[in-house]
């Protein structure tokens, strides 16, 4: 199968000179992994994920151990977003990126996440214009619906909230 | 055979010196060519007292190695400097104080660039929380950290080569480097007070930031913190008892590093592999270079030079003292002090055999530890350890205080450094000097 047939193709994206503000608020928006920084022709400059969404807040200095010491966390994470707000994603993104064709096997694109260690990857045309993207989920659920052809149990989300 | 060691020591500390390719990679080059043009054979290298490597102080530095790394594991030292900024009570210049203390007593007793490395997250952390720059503060703590390494036998490696080659032990370190130290370091916090004193200030609302920090959270493993100070103390004990039961400081570490690796429950190999072995191999591979051009007459004819330039005399060498004390030091601002103590000891060993006139090899500790020769001893290891403050690559704890701020976004430039570097090495050398001539030339103590 191709990975055009089970791509996601709405996705989140941003122009380069969008400030850390936005991408932390397209970033908090539900479901995306991460943000796609494209130019007017939708041509793919650069990928900034969660990860380094959340990299541009930490300051360098802070490991786990230490950061155990500060009392009041919100008020040191509000600071430090004051800091870095000015940012754009030009300056956070990320350049050097794998990609995946349309017309590529799904097969080559789960190898490539489990070689790299990714969670998604965008797919783009033979111009660098991006089209959509793949996840590790949506090659799982693939497999389990197409493939493998299982009865799944109904599968109930446990609110432990509530216990 | 001459030129060939001659050769090998010129290229590789020019090599060195341009930082090029890593040391380590061009001292065990050096070696091992040294070995295979057959300027040293391998029983010279591996076990010459006179020749070889210093197996002394290469298992000095990894036992403390070892030391160390199991005790960073307990955060101790974060809980001490957050205690310490809370007792201070936020206030900016006093921090600054107390943590060039806790820099400079860390630093006598463990490895510099640990104790920077330890201190400077704590201190951007502080400086964040009080919205000051941080930079005058890592430059403080890295200028502590190689005034305090001075002060003992263990603080800074040249000391360590120091007291293997002239058979000093850490109370001789202790009598006659760490008073000159507390002087200096008394001295050097007036004139940053005069400085500094008046010119950091915050609100009261940022130093309630500070005192808000809870300390006890960094305390990871009570119970391995408890062993390792246990084992440190006990190490430093046996330090200062080890010329009276006559062991060499190496064997007193060893037991403390044995000691605390059985004890703490940690995987050796974990431990082991944090060892820093370039450090290590630097090590041996500069001694059996400088073994080569020991062998071979080069640094009998740079001994001869010496006496030409300073003429000391059996039972004067005031003048070769304070040249040592700034050549030392001038030398160890542009270069690494490791390869300058390296060359500069069996120098000054050659140099004693012609002063007190005894053949080559029969000089005994009545004339490496006479008493005209002590202060000569003393100068090296003040300029050598104190010149590492003149530039951002004098010593290894600058460098890693500069790129530790550059990566938290507060770039320290050359220049900058050079600024709060270069007057405090100045500063800190006329006072060995004058230190130097006081104890040892007017009081004669």
């Amino acid at each position: 199968m191709d990975v055009s047939n089970c791509m996601r193709t709405k996705l989140v994206l941003a122009k380069p000179d969008c400030n850390y503000k936005s991408l932390l608020c397209k970033i908090a928006a539900p479901t995306p992994r991460q943000i796609y920084v494209v130019d007017e022709d939708n041509k793919l400059l650069g990928i900034v994920s969660a990860l380094d969404v959340l990299k541009e807040i930490m300051p360098s200095y802070l490991s786990a151990d230490l950061a155990r010491s500060i009392t009041d966390g919100t008020d040191f994470l509000q600071k430090q977003v004051e800091k870095v707000k000015n940012k754009l994603a030009k300056d956070i993104m990320i350049t050097k990126f794998v990609f995946l064709h349309p017309q590529n096997q799904l097969l080559q694109a789960d190898a490539l996440i489990v070689e790299k260690g990714c969670n998604t990857l965008p797919v783009l045309d033979e111009q660098g214009k991006l089209l959509g993207e793949i996840t590790r989920r949506d090659i799982l659920l693939h497999l389990v619906d197409s493939c493998l052809k299982f009865n799944h149990d109904n599968i109930e989300m446990v609110d432990l909230a509530k216990h | 055979m001459f030129w060939t060691a001659t050769t090998i020591f010129l290229v590789a500390y020019a090599v060195i010196i341009s930082e090029k390719i890593h040391k380590t990679k061009v001292a065990l080059f050096g070696a091992a060519l040294t070995m295979i043009c057959k300027v040293l054979l391998q029983h010279e290298a591996f076990h010459d007292i006179d020749l070889g490597v210093d197996w002394n102080v290469i298992f000095l530095l990894i036992s403390m190695m070892i030391i160390i790394n199991i005790m960073t594991k307990t955060g101790v030292f974060q809980y001490v400097a957050i205690k310490c900024a809370k007792i201070a009570k936020g206030e900016p210049f006093r921090i600054m104080t107390i943590f060039a203390v806790i820099t400079a007593f860390g630093s006598a007793f463990l490895d510099n660039v640990t104790t920077v490395l330890l201190l400077a997250p704590v201190t951007l952390l502080i400086a964040d929380q009080l919205e000051i720059n941080p930079i005058p503060y890592l430059i403080t703590e890295a200028l502590a950290s190689n005034i305090g390494g001075t002060a003992t036998l263990i603080g800074d490696p040249p000391n360590i080569m120091i007291a293997s080659k002239a058979g000093l032990d850490f109370m001789d370190f202790i009598c006659h480097l760490t008073p000159a130290i507390i002087i200096i370091f008394i001295i050097w916090m007036f004139v940053w007070k005069m400085l500094f004193g008046k010119r950091l200030h915050v609100r009261d609302e940022l130093k309630k930031k500070v005192m808000s920090l809870n300390e006890n959270e960094q305390i990871k493993d009570p119970l391995l913190l408890k062993k390792s100070l246990f084992v440190l103390i006990a190490t430093i004990l046996g330090f200062m008892f080890h010329g009276f039961f006559h062991y060499e400081p190496a064997t007193v570490a060893l037991m403390g590093a044995a000691t605390l690796l059985l004890i703490s429950g940690e995987e050796p190999h974990a431990i082991l592999a944090d060892v820093e072995w370039p450090t290590i191999f630097f090590f041996i591979g500069l001694f059996i270079i400088i073994g080569g051009i020991v062998k071979v007459g080069l640094v009998a004819d740079m001994s001869k030079a010496m006496i030409a330039i300073t003429n000391p005399q059996p039972d004067n060498m005031t003048v070769l003292a304070m040249v040592m004390l700034w050549f030392s030091a001038l030398c160890s601002a542009i270069v690494d002090n490791i390869p300058f103590v390296a060359t500069m000891n069996p120098l000054l060993i050659d140099m004693i055999h012609k002063v007190y006139n005894v053949a080559p090899g029969a000089a005994t500790a009545e004339h490496i530890q006479h008493m005209a020769m002590m202060p000569v001893w003393w100068a090296l290891a003040l300029g050598a350890c104190l010149g590492g403050n003149g530039s951002p690559i004098g010593a290894s704890a600058n460098v890693i205080v500069v790129g530790l701020s550059e990566k938290a976004g507060h770039k320290i430039t050359f220049m900058q450094f050079l600024k709060y570097g270069l007057p405090v090495m100045l500063m800190t050398v006329f006072l060995s000097m004058i230190y130097i001539y006081v104890r040892y030339y007017v009081l004669k103590w």
